[in-house]
């Protein structure tokens, strides 16, 4: 499958973030079975992230406050090098956090000059400040993607859930990204009653897995009901299996990405998925490129 | 097989699988003072059921979380060795029955160990040495502490059936020295091992093993710093090596071990 103008074969990822974050994990995703490998997003400076607990299982899913550890701009060039020094070769998609449009676009070029297929803007960390302050996201959007474009390699820009969802899918389709990634986790907070603290060590974080997979294959299904083929989605949230990923590809999606379940069912879920996905795409007999989006057509 | 049953399997799939790592809050039931440091008995709101040598992030609420062994102790409970170095296993060595506690687990893989693999532990990780105790497995282990007073009180938590080696660097233990000098001079005798301990003890045993010939039969408990626990965010790399801590360790073949430990 070819999504956002990279070949992504089988169309299962790992989502950003998870377990990715040094070339050893992209390259466990890749003995997976994965099509392609999604990295940690890196930011212009170093993050150390928040304090352990960061993640805890809940509900079959996981709520996380990590706070985007990783090691800044520098870290890219080591990551993408590695992991084909290492014998990767998958497609690299580095994924990059700004605090600015501009942000992005040095970000982008340094992905760019590190060998990197592609680059995912992440415009939707709930467990950072900037992205909490921005007021028109639709507009940041626009500026970020035009700033990472200038890098020359494709653009993906990865959303969160939210009232402006379908405005900032728009901004991606006009400033000219080759995808949308839909989408991050959502904020969530734990807290333990006989301590009466929250238990998280960021206080607040992220939630993903099953919890929110409903409300990703909606996000997905309204955006390709509203612009259709005029850019490519990828699904994410609580794809825990063929069935989830399934429903995300009739809904709109031409790729998943599996984050939480990479944790709670293990890295072999990426192999079931891709497999599963053939043999149901076989068993409908449709090839997997005709049922993006079927459920918009009402085949068979 | 019809096409409708080869549907039915495909579906049959149970959707919500078990979670591998399960967050769970605990209460305290006992506190023992062994040696200087602190065994809690803990009973966990559901079992954790871990195998040696996982661990689990376990804090107390509001406080860090940090990595711990977690000592199979029967249904719904588990047990961990806390040495007071930080605020948290300050405030977890001071817990008394009753209180709460929260615990992540188990992260990590159980290995199996081959009867008549030698465990070798020392320092705060001498804990994987009575996690395998607890879990049936019947030795030997050599047990190796700075101070005799610590090796002998951990002595007396083995059942007294299993093969206990203690080895300090004071006077009485079963010898006077350190871990990798116990091993070196045949205090433990076994074609495979499996060591647990600080790295600069892991890289002694490492030179070791390798003159004995046993380097590819034998493990080793590896401590790097763990972030989550839960296998997600992939931070705990072992440098030098292709391993994630809580995906595929914390035990790892010690022939994969030599750039971490930094032996030619
Ligand atoms: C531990 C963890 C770390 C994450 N870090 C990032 C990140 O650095 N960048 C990002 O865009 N998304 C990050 N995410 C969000 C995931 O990429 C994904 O969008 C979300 O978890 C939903 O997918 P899932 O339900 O399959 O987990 C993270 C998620 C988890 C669980
Ligand atoms: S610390 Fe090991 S995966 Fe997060």
């Amino acid at each position: 499958m070819i999504v956002g103008r990279v070949r992504v074969e089988p169309p299962v990822m790992n989502a950003s973030g998870v377990v990715a974050a040094s070339a050893a994990g992209a390259l466990k995703v890749e003995g997976a079975g994965a099509g392609a490998v999604v990295t940690k997003t890196f930011t212009l400076r170093p993050r150390r992230g928040n304090k352990a607990p960061m993640v805890v299982p809940y509900l079959g899913g996981l709520i996380n406050s990590v706070g985007l550890a990783n090691p800044g701009i520098g870290g890219i060039r080591e990551y993408v090098e590695e992991y084909r020094r290492l014998g990767g070769s998958l497609p690299i998609i580095v994924s990059i956090g700004g605090e600015t449009p501009e942000e992005f676009g040095e970000l982008a070029i340094a992905a760019t000059d590190a060998g990197a297929d592609a680059v995912e803007l992440n415009m939707s960390c709930p467990n950072v400040s900037w992205t909490a302050s921005w007021e028109d996201i639709a507009s940041i959007v626009k500026e970020s993607v035009a700033a990472a474009k200038a890098a020359g390699i494709p653009v993906w820009v990865k959303l969160g859930f939210g009232k402006g969802l379908l405005r900032e899918v728009k901004a991606a389709v006009d400033s000219g990204a080759d995808a949308v990634v839909l989408i991050n986790t959502l904020p969530a907070m734990l807290i333990d009653v006989w301590a009466m603290k929250p238990v998280l060590g960021g206080v607040t974080g992220g939630l993903s897995g099953p919890p929110i997979r409903p409300i990703a294959v909606k996000a997905v299904w309204d955006a390709y009901r509203e612009f259709g083929d005029s850019i490519d989605i990828v699904g994410v949230g609580g794809v825990d299996g063929w069935e989830a990923a399934a429903e995300f590809i009739l809904a709109g999606a031409k790729a998943v990405q599996v984050g939480a379940a990479l944790s709670v069912v293990g890295l072999d879920v990426i192999r079931e998925i891709a497999d599963g996905l053939l043999s149901y795409s076989k068993k409908v007999g449709r090839p997997l490129e005709e049922l993006v989006g079927a459920v918009h057509r009402g085949l068979p | 097989m019809s096409v409708l049953l080869e549907l039915k399997r495909l579906v049959e799939r149970p959707y919500h699988r078990h979670s591998r790592v399960l967050s769970v809050g605990g209460w305290v039931e006992r506190v023992d003072n062994v040696g200087g440091l602190y065994l809690l008995q803990i009973l966990t709101d559901s079992p954790l059921s871990p195998e040696p040598p996982q661990f689990g992030m376990v804090w107390v609420p509001g406080m860090e979380a940090v990595p711990m062994t977690l000592i199979p102790a029967g249904e719904d409970r588990v047990a961990i060795l806390v040495r007071p170095v930080g605020s948290t296993t300050n405030a977890l060595a001071a817990m008394r029955p009753g209180k709460r506690l929260m615990l992540i687990g188990p992260s990590g893989k159980g290995l199996r160990l081959r009867p008549g693999t030698a465990v070798v532990a020392g320092g705060s990780a001498t804990t994987v040495a009575l996690a395998y105790a607890a879990s049936g497995y019947r030795g030997p282990y050599l047990v190796a502490t700075r101070r005799a007073s610590e090796a002998l009180a951990l002595r007396r938590l083995f059942p007294s059936s299993n093969e206990v080696v203690t080895a300090c660097e004071d006077s009485g233990c079963d010898f006077l020295g350190t871990a990798v000098d116990a091993i070196r001079e045949g205090a433990v005798d076994a074609g495979a091992y499996l060591i647990a301990g600080p790295k600069p003890m892991l890289r002694g045993a490492y030179t070791v093993l390798r003159e004995r010939g046993v380097l590819e039969t034998s493990y080793a408990v590896v401590e790097v710093e763990v972030r989550c626990g839960t296998g997600a965010c992939g931070l705990c790399r072992v440098p030098g090596t292709p391993y994630l801590l809580c995906v595929d360790g914390p035990a790892l073949p010690l022939t994969d071990l030599a750039a971490y430990l930094g032996v030619s």
